[in-house]
């Protein structure tokens, strides 16, 4: 809260003749990203009839937060850097202490916000375990140092077979307003940011979209169906704030154009011929296995947040 | 054949208007009838793929002329259809019809004792009828099953080319509109078989009924949703649709098209008592239009093992099984030997069935694709419910009962601003039409006591 109200105390507002002078679009993104889903957040709790709960959203924050919090200080345990020499209670909780002010708590906050916006549930404890997952999955599941798995996709693919007498996805409860709000606001952060690998974002919504059209035309569909099945809440959060994870998709260019057509590909297949519950994510979990082989044939240059993890 | 020939896509649930002249769309509004009577009236039950799909028919014209459409997703048998009764239908929309509750106000003097009298209103929805004349020529269609069951006759259809499709269907006399050729090869595209009925005359008038009956048909599918793409080609206006589904665990909702709830709970002023009919077409037109036309909207959701208050007595097990809730009573068969011999008998469990009555209203532009469906674990409770409370007429010789007086202009109001935002129906007229429990014309009431008087008595000192 305290850097966002640092970095809002800094907007240079002197005249500037370029919108990107100002000093909160250099910030993080993720502060942006955190806003957007905010935003639709209280959209939603104030215009639906099954909007996200707040208890829900409140033991989803929670709980991100701790687990991320827990798996820093057990990473940090790990490479000796929690305490220095023998344990004793000081140097414990000092180590403890310097390790809840080091953790980052932006991605948890994406984590937590997208699982609420994504999935509904009829009991608490639900979001508590997609975050462990998405927390832990980000913590533990890497190869070459970069996680594999999307943390909020992952979760949801777990869950949804074994859940599904207490969570669902209600892709469409947003409305068409919402929907483009949403669909402008996250390529507002897109473009404004810069967002590291951004490109995939449309990579994907394009081939998506063309197989979508070309569906239409070989059934000799009116345009206004494939339309209809691009206007879903969960295909602009799937394309806006999970596929472009930068710390799970390729490297390079080309390898991204490359995951995200196969992606789209094989969502497509997933939802239209064979009807897979939650088709979409189960497609890039399956994709996000071949991002250490993408990188291998067409390496690039790594990305890494301003702040580590 | 320029009769009113038009036709239904049941499964598709549209009434095509055919090419005749007099016919100017499926939504008719009769100046004195209700809307609704002119909507569609489906029930699905469904568990894992199994799925059973109950169409209401409430064909009016002459019998020979009905005819009905419905793209299906394999090849139906003649085992796999069956004609049921209306009074099943009427049962199931009657138990969830959204409902008009009543409460008297007991004299604010005496303690209070809380009882409630329900008075129900159905609001009656009536399903999508069609008819064509027919003729039998084959085009490149091939017919992949013919039979009859009771008063239809049925033929199941697929074809190779869409325009060959409609020449057969228009040689048989439906007379489809040149667009519905795309609609058609869009499903025949899928995959789609074609479920075809008229009405056979000789058994319908062996069967003696006055009308006819609602046709069910039981398939397996993975896709769980409703065509309806057929009936908006040719509609001139929007029309309505009523699903009420059958499931087991809990509410079902559209997957791509946003589901809320029909306002409720509201207290509207009493006089709605003798208009409830209308009051809740003007309350539905009015939020589906604030909607754009875009929204689904859950008129009931509830377990089917007890209701409060009951609009109907709740179904028999014999009726849900009619409906198609293949799974009731799976677990009561241990007089069935064979069964107790073949495996284990889990303990026996209530009945699992949860109804959901959902209704829209749309038009081909705010409805593009087909209604994809999902059933949710969310088992609470809802349904579209408004309250009228009768003020206490009685005499009320007490300060509570000066209390209460004094309460109820300002809740006479609140009922009209409720009902107001409910229908957008004009607060002047409601106020008027409210008549002595008009908020503006309330007897002045001798200003109350500042409320410290009551508290010292002044008079001892």
């Amino acid at each position: 809260m305290e850097q966002i109200l640092k970095q809002i105390k800094s907007v240079n507002i002197r005249p500037s003749k370029n919108i990107f002078e100002l000093q909160i679009l250099k910030g993080d993104p993720r502060w942006f990203q955190i806003l957007t889903l905010s935003s639709l957040m209280l959209f939603l709790i104030s215009i639906s009839d099954y909007a996200p709960q707040l208890p829900i959203l409140a033991v989803s924050l929670l709980s991100a937060f701790l687990f991320q919090f827990l798996c820093f200080s057990q990473i940090q345990h790990k490479a000796g850097s929690l305490y220095a020499g023998t344990p004793t209670f000081e140097t414990v909780k000092n180590g403890f202490w310097r390790v809840l002010k080091k953790t980052d708590y932006k991605s948890p906050a994406i984590s937590a916000l997208s699982l609420v916006l994504l999935i509904k549930a009829n009991v608490l404890w639900i979001h508590p375990i997609a975050a462990l997952i998405a927390i832990a999955s980000k913590f533990y599941i890497r190869v070459n140092d970069k996680h594999i798995f999307n943390p909020t996709n992952l979760s949801i693919v777990l869950m949804l077979p074994f859940f599904s007498d207490f969570m669902w996805i209600s892709p469409a409860q947003w409305g068409h307003a919402l929907w483009f709000f949403f669909f402008f606001g996250s390529f507002a952060v897109l473009v404004l940011y810069k967002i590291p690998k951004g490109d995939i974002s449309l990579f994907f919504l394009g081939s998506y979209a063309l197989l979508l059209f070309g569906y239409a035309f070989v059934l000799g569909d009116p345009l206004s169906i494939p339309l209809h099945k691009l206007q879903s809440g969960a295909i602009i959060l799937f394309s806006f704030f999970m596929i472009t994870d930068p710390k799970t998709t390729p490297d390079s260019r080309a390898g991204r154009l490359v995951f995200a057509v196969i992606t789209a590909i094989l969502a497509f297949v997933l939802q239209f011929v064979f009807f897979v519950k939650g088709g979409l994510f189960v497609a890039l979990a399956l994709v996000s296995l071949t991002t250490p082989l993408i990188d291998k044939f067409k390496p690039g240059q790594r990305f890494e947040w301003s702040s580590r993890l | 054949m320029m009769k009113n020939i038009f036709l239904s896509l049941a499964l598709l649930l549209i009434v095509l208007p055919m090419k005749a002249h007099a016919f100017c769309g499926f939504f008719v509004s009769k100046a004195d009838a209700s809307l609704f009577n002119e909507a569609s009236k489906v029930i699905i039950a469904r568990h894992e793929n199994r799925t059973v799909i109950t169409m209401a028919n409430d064909f009016q014209g002459d019998t020979k002329e009905f005819a009905m459409v419905i793209p299906v997703p394999t090849v139906i048998k003649e085992g796999q259809v069956n004609v049921t009764e209306n009074r099943i239908i009427d049962h199931l929309d009657a138990y969830t019809a959204p409902r008009l509750v009543e409460y008297f106000d007991e004299d604010p003097c005496r303690p209070q004792v809380v009882y409630e009298m329900m008075a129900m209103d159905s609001v009656r929805a009536s399903g999508a009828v069609g008819q064509a004349k027919r003729k039998a020529v084959d085009l490149g269609v091939t017919v992949e099953a013919s039979y009859s069951v009771g008063e239809y006759d049925i033929e199941v259809l697929s074809a190779e080319q869409s325009d060959g499709l409609l020449i057969y269907l228009n040689q048989e006399g439906y007379k489809l509109p040149e667009n519905a050729a795309r609609v058609l090869g869009s499903y025949m595209k899928q995959g789609m078989k074609f479920f075809v009925t008229k009405v056979n005359l000789e058994q319908f008038e062996k069967q003696g009924y006055s009308y006819l009956r609602p046709l069910q048909v039981a398939f397996e599918t993975q896709k769980f949703g409703l065509p309806i793409r057929l009936g908006t080609l040719n509609a001139k206006g929007p029309q309505d649709l009523i699903l009420m589904t059958l499931t087991k665990k809990g509410r079902v909702e559209a997957k791509n098209y946003r589901t809320v709830k029909i306002p409720t709970g509201m207290d509207i002023p009493i006089f709605v008592k003798e208009e409830f009919g209308k009051f809740y077409q003007d309350m539905f037109t009015y939020q589906a239009e604030k909607e754009n036309l875009r929204a689904v909207f859950t008129e009931y959701a509830w377990n089917m093992n007890w209701c409060d208050p009951c609009a109907a007595d709740p179904l028999s097990n014999d009726e849900l099984k009619t409906l198609g809730v293949w799974w009731i009573g799976q677990n009561e068969q241990q007089g069935d030997v064979r069964m107790i011999q073949r495996a284990p008998i889990a303990p026996p469990q209530a009945a699992e069935v949860y109804v959901t009555r959902l209704h829209m209203r749309y038009t081909g532009e705010s409805f593009p694709e087909d209604i994809a469906l999902q059933e949710t674990p969310d088992s609470s409770n809802f349904q579209g419910r408004y309250v009228l409370r009768h003020p206490w007429k009685g005499v009320a010789n007490c300060p509570a009962g000066t209390q209460y007086m004094r309460s109820l202009p300002a809740r006479f109001e609140k009922e009209a601003q409720n009902l107001a935002n409910l229908t957008g129906w004009q607060i002047h007229d409601i106020r008027t039409k409210m008549g002595d429990m008009n908020p503006e014309n309330q007897p002045e009431l001798a200003p109350a006591r500042p409320w410290w008087e009551d508290m010292w008595d002044k008079k001892k000192n």
